[in-house]
């Protein structure tokens, strides 16, 4: 047998999208062997509700958890991390759908569709009729202008395509190829605000340090790192003018945060030229990032979930409160794992333990454990409280798509975590009603401890539990692929972390999905 | 990486004793059996049944062997564990390499060619 040329090529095209995909051939191997086994659906017991599992913080604890955190913060144990990478093409899907039409759409288009139910001119009516509501409305004005066009004579003429032209694509605003934080979101006198610019004035409120210094992590594609950039630099430079120092840092998601794709054989996916596909593996590749930083106290935040200054009351004096419930109970549990630790743990120690990690960190008492000798006890104790902990806000269910807080199974051991609606397996009864059940969801609104009771920072990878990707089929050139998603970040991420879900108000969860939802009430000044 | 070699009639048997050939020892098995061929050997059985691992380094490096070897000289594979011919299928390599179960049937294809 003797190759011809053109096969040694092609290896040699494989090998190296092996080399630069940055994904270790082992982990390859690996996800091709969960691909044929599959990820176990989660077991779930039963939703996390108020009492069971949700607690509420009462209005004669605020006070003291307040004071608990800011003297926290002023320590400058405090920082956020938001992950900001995420594309806004979600959010512009119905007006570049729009926009991709022909012949060219213009209102009779525009109003034909609607008459015909479609769902994509439905929302272009929308946007058009709301057009000078938007906070980058001014931006598209004085572009169209520098192009000798008017932004308003072409509203009137009923012009969409264009309009559309020149808010998404390259040759004007660009934002349907822009990161999510890069959209003007918000109107100020002074100067209207991204996203991004939103995070940074929140992070003054709640992480600022004694001297006033706010740390803020955001998490970058590779692609915007040097955009994203010189914006916050811009922030930056604004306020220092107004006496505040914003430490701003960055990261991108790594290469090897992809994932091989398979064919419905579970064999690889394969290209044309016989290249193989890899696809994005979800926020669970954030695990390394956060790991890197390092960090203390750790707000985490998506990126669109933002409100103006005039409505950002309710969440710095949330995010407050999830901070002094952490900082309280990482009080609690530092002194028991140095009691421990000292030796002086006896009977009466581990019944007070046992006591405080049920009532706050969900975290039962094996049967007839009690009975068993207290070194092992505390020895058991000690590996269950020397772990990250994580205080969730969790918001009052109004039919949100996302995951939830449930009661879960973990081989005999039930714990609460964050669930995705892809990890439960609906086709079964008591799945389905516990799914149905449901009470609250995840706002993705998490402030995080992650050091230990000596201050030295938890190597986050090994509290990850392995078993909760999920397999996604997706279509790549009209053939069927199936995806894998790691652990999500919030998810089996942090499965093996301490958690405490809080209830926390509607009003503190305002993400914006698509262009529209900047209409809402709470977006406009 | 230790690699052995044994001349048998024209052939040339090549061993690594490594258990991984990956970056780190890549370019060492590369310039070792790129010595080999300007030394003469022009039909090689590599044996690789002392490797559990082989990364893209690895796998490249074997590529620039045949590749080396030119029109008239042969490379073929033997002793090749499952983890490694999963990398071998991952990348096509099985396709443009002779493959054998051991050292033996390798020498033994070359008498019967």
């Amino acid at each position: 047998m003797k190759p011809d040329k053109e096969e040694i090529a092609r290896v040699e095209r494989i090998i190296q999208q092996l080399l630069t995909s940055g994904v270790p051939e082992e982990m390859i191997l690996a996800q091709l062997e969960s691909f044929g086994r599959g990820f176990p659906a989660a077991q779930v017991l039963r939703p996390c509700t108020l009492g069971d599992g949700v607690i509420a913080i009462a209005e004669s604890e605020r006070e003291e958890l307040l004071a608990i955190y800011m003297q926290a913060a002023r320590q400058g144990r405090a920082m956020k991390f938001v992950p900001a990478s995420g594309a806004a093409t979600r959010m512009f899907k119905s007006l570049s759908a729009l926009a991709n039409r022909h012949p060219p759409l213009d209102r009779d288009g525009l109003e034909n569709g609607v008459a015909a139910e479609d769902a994509d001119c439905k929302a272009g009516t929308i946007f058009f009729a709301s057009l000078e509501r938007f906070a980058f409305y001014d931006e598209l004005k004085n572009f169209l202008k520098a192009a000798a066009l008017d932004l308003e004579t072409l509203r009137q003429e009923g012009q969409c395509a264009k309009i559309l032209h020149f808010l998404l694509r390259p040759e004007g605003l660009n934002y349907g190829n822009l990161p999510k934080g890069l959209i003007t979101f918000h109107q100020y006198p002074e100067g209207n605000r991204t996203p991004l610019e939103e995070h940074l004035a929140e992070a003054v409120i709640y992480t600022a340090d004694a001297d006033g210094l706010a740390r803020i992590h955001f998490t970058v594609s590779p692609e915007h790192l040097q955009t994203v950039e010189t914006h916050i630099q811009k922030a930056v430079t604004r306020s220092r003018q107004a006496g505040i120092t914003l430490e701003p840092s960055f990261s991108t998601q790594k290469p090897s945060s992809v994932t091989i794709a398979v064919d419905a054989d579970n064999e690889p996916f394969r290209t044309e030229s016989d290249l193989l596909v890899f696809r994005p593996a979800g926020h669970g590749a954030l695990l390394s990032n956060l790991n890197d930083l390092q960090g203390d106290i750790v707000f985490i935040k998506n990126i669109d979930n933002v409100v103006p200054d005039h409505l950002k009351a309710d969440t710095s004096l949330y995010k407050r409160l999830l901070g002094g419930l952490l900082v309280r109970l990482q009080g609690r549990i530092f002194a028991f794992l140095k009691g421990i630790n000292s030796g002086t743990a006896d009977n009466a120690f581990c019944l007070e333990l046992a006591a405080f990690a049920k009532q706050w960190l969900n975290l039962a008492t094996p049967a007839d454990f009690t009975k068993k000798p207290w070194e092992e006890q505390a020895a058991h104790w000690f590996a269950l409280l020397n772990r990250p902990l994580r205080v969730c806000g969790m918001v009052r269910n109004q039919g949100e798509p996302g995951g939830g807080p449930f009661w879960v199974l973990d081989g005999d051991t039930p714990s609460v975590q964050i669930v995705e609606k892809a990890q439960i397996d609906l086709a079964l009864p008591d799945q389905q009603a516990a799914f149905s059940a449901a009470t609250h969801f995840n706002p993705v609104d998490l402030v995080c401890g992650l050091r230990d009771y000596l201050g030295n920072p938890f190597h986050l990878p090994d509290y990850v539990n392995p078993d909760t990707g999920f397999i996604t089929a997706k279509s790549k050139d009209g053939m069927e692929l199936k995806a894998m998603e790691l652990p999500g970040l919030w998810n089996g991420s942090m499965a093996y972390w301490n958690t405490v879900f809080v209830e926390v108000p509607l009003s503190t969860f305002n993400p914006v999905k698509t262009v529209n939802d900047l209409l809402r009430p709470e977006h406009q000044p | 990486m230790e690699i052995s070699s044994e001349q048998r009639g024209n052939l040339l048997v090549v061993v690594p004793q490594g258990k991984r050939l990956e970056a780190a020892t890549a370019t060492h098995f590369k310039s070792t059996m790129v010595d080999f061929v300007n030394n003469g050997a022009t039909r090689i059985v590599l044996d690789l049944s002392q490797v559990d691992f082989v990364d893209s380094s690895g796998l490249g490096s074997i590529v620039s062997i045949l590749k080396t070897l030119g029109e008239e000289g042969e490379l073929v594979l033997c002793g090749i564990s499952q983890t490694v011919m999963s990398l071998f299928k991952l990348t096509r390599l099985d396709r443009i390499f002779r493959i054998f179960p051991t050292a033996d049937e390798a020498v033994a294809s070359f008498s019967g060619a």
